[in-house]
């Protein structure tokens, strides 16, 4: 069994990325244009210079056409691909190994989401013909019951618990206050989050991430051309995806307090980059914070907090901006949005961002690996990414 | 005319007429009622219709979908809801039996009350329903209050029209407090 990894072997050397939020103004075509060219001038390069496409779209549109219609690519690949919520980092995996392996020399993966289209509140998902049998759980449904598991299996008080999903919710929006690409910028207080509507469980809506509209787009390359086009590029040192068997679905086993998927992902992540303690060595981290206990069950998944032990270091400060270990800096899915195609994408903006020292008022101090999770499905049933970027 | 012949004399239903009235659920208000019988119309959420079952997976899966017939593993004896056929304890291909679930034993693994869900009478009740002997169904609950449920109580299942969408009802099951 091979995952061979293809650390150090390819760049980005450019990225690009819009406002993220209720763009009632655009289309997703008009969303591709503005990623694509950011992407293009950031990479200081003309579009006919790009070999081939990776588009990610969950539900806003089919076929490369999507995209070379957009854009009026000539006759290019282009590659349309969808893995639920982890489609934008999946853009990048697949681009990544085609000019690794030496198909293309310069590649785009490029994601966008009109998730407001729908015209309906929350996500909505349209399944292919069925028996009527499927289940019609809502996403926040399913997520929320991460948080009794875990306050039952850890011994934590649920009010007590409560203070910490509210505090991961706190965290990220003073986050997203500095980051006017993100879709809501104001901090919110911890009491107003504790008192909002509940949506599922014990899940209010401060706790579910930005329902939103956007596009995100990164230039890619082999590690050795990549002078030609950036004096500050970054480097992947990892790139992982499991998809489960849909286990939690049929075994009385699971337990809902743990993504075995991020588990078996971020180990294969780490040994691809050769990181061995990630909670000592991965500077900062940007994860799939869906709702809020899905970013307390991910840092331990990951391996940055010990097994039963992540609320403490959330409600230490540990993940904040100002943090030994920042989870989110850029405000995450809960203050920057999710539009679908684009996560993964807007994941590895921030990283690209912060490891050139651009990152403004988010900025870290000197980072040396980042790491962008994105995850796709439910607790129980779902495809994790894992990817490993630095200098 | 139908002739059922001498078999009906032996058959006798999972309850009475009278075991049913007995552990209905009494204080249903009348506009609950009308809302439910599409009498009284409300204002929708702001969500999308439900979608109409398709005839050919419905004709497919008409075991597991009317008479919740699962399957389960010939090789390592795990249940599955719905049938499966590849295992997902052992991986074995093409080794499951047919199983029918509807009258196994079951009770709650977890749930959660869905503000979000469609439903006629929100919130939504969602629960993992294990059951006994092995299995697990993300499965509705029905016929409860939600302050009465916990994890481990005790379920049955019962058939239900779950809606009826474009026309076509959908019949499927859900949980119940078990009696």
């Amino acid at each position: 069994m091979a995952s061979n990894g293809i650390k150090d072997r390819v760049a980005i050397v450019g990225m690009g990325c819009t406002p993220f939020g209720e763009h009632w103004d655009k289309g997703p075509e008009d969303l591709l244009v503005d990623a694509a060219t950011e992407a293009y001038r950031s990479a200081g390069i003309d579009s006919e210079q790009v070999d081939a496409y990776w588009l990610g779209t969950m539900a806003s549109g089919f076929s490369g056409l999507m995209l070379s219609e957009a854009l009026k690519i000539p006759y290019k690949p282009v590659t349309r691909l969808e893995n639920m919520c982890a489609t934008g980092s999946e853009a990048i995996r697949n681009a990544a190994y085609a000019v690794a392996c030496g198909a293309y020399d310069l590649v785009m993966a490029i994601g966008v989401e009109k998730l407001k289209d729908s015209g309906y509140s929350g996500l909505v998902g349209a399944n292919p013909p069925n028996d009527g049998t499927l289940s019609s759980m809502t996403a926040p449904a399913t997520f929320s019951l991460l948080a009794p598991a875990y306050a039952k299996k850890y011994g934590v008080e649920e009010g007590t618990l409560k203070q910490v999903l509210a505090r991961i919710a706190w965290k990220n929006h003073k986050n997203g206050a500095k980051n006017p690409k993100a879709q809501f910028r104001k901090e919110v207080p911890i009491e107003t989050i504790c008192k909002s509507p509940p949506v599922a469980g014990m899940l209010g809506i401060f706790d579910c991430s930005g329902v939103s509209d956007g596009s995100a787009a990164a230039i890619l390359c082999r590690a050795e051309d990549a002078h030609r086009y950036s004096k500050h590029p970054i480097f992947i040192k990892a790139l992982s995806f499991a998809a489960g068997p849909a286990e939690g679905y049929y075994s009385q086993d699971y337990d809902f307090t743990t993504f075995p998927e991020v588990v078996a992902s971020s180990r294969d992540a780490y040994r691809q980059a050769g990181v061995k303690d990630p909670r000592a060595e991965i500077s900062m981290a940007e994860v799939h914070d869906c709702f809020t206990p899905t970013e307390l069950v991910l840092m331990e998944d990951m391996g940055f907090s010990p097994r039963g032990k992540a609320w403490k270091d959330v409600l230490d400060g540990r993940f904040d901006g100002e943090g030994p270990q920042p989870v989110n800096p850029d405000g995450g899915l809960k203050s920057f949005g999710h539009p679908i195609g684009a996560s993964g994408l807007r994941m590895m903006y921030e990283m690209w961002l912060q490891l050139r020292g651009e990152a403004g008022p988010r900025q870290i101090p000197e980072p040396k690996l980042g790491l962008t999770h994105n995850l796709g499905g439910a607790p129980g049933r779902c495809v994790s990414f894992v990817s490993v970027v630095g200098l | 005319m139908h002739d059922v012949g001498y078999v009906v004399a032996g058959y006798a239903p999972a309850s009475t007429v009278a075991e049913q009235i007995r552990s209905g659920r009494p204080g249903l208000s009348y506009a609950a009622f009308l809302t439910w019988r599409g009498q009284l119309v409300r204002e929708p959420p702001r969500r999308p219709d439900p979608e109409r079952p398709a005839a050919p997976p419905m004709r497919r899966h008409e075991r597991w979908k009317l008479a919740f017939v699962g399957s389960r593993c010939t090789k390592c004896q795990t249940g599955h809801l719905p049938p499966q056929r590849v295992c997902v304890k052992c991986g074995a291909v093409d080794q499951m039996r047919d199983e029918r679930f509807a009258d196994t034993s079951c009770r709650v693994a977890t749930y959660t009350l869905d503000h979000l869900a469609y439903s006629l009478q929100p919130p939504v009740v969602a629960a993992f329903v294990d059951y006994e002997g092995g299995g697990r169904f993300s499965s509705e609950l029905t016929d409860v209050d939600p302050k009465d449920v916990a994890i481990g109580k005790h379920l049955e299942m019962t058939f239900r029209r779950l809606y009826t969408a474009q026309g076509v009802h959908n019949y499927f099951w859900k949980a119940r407090p078990g009696r």
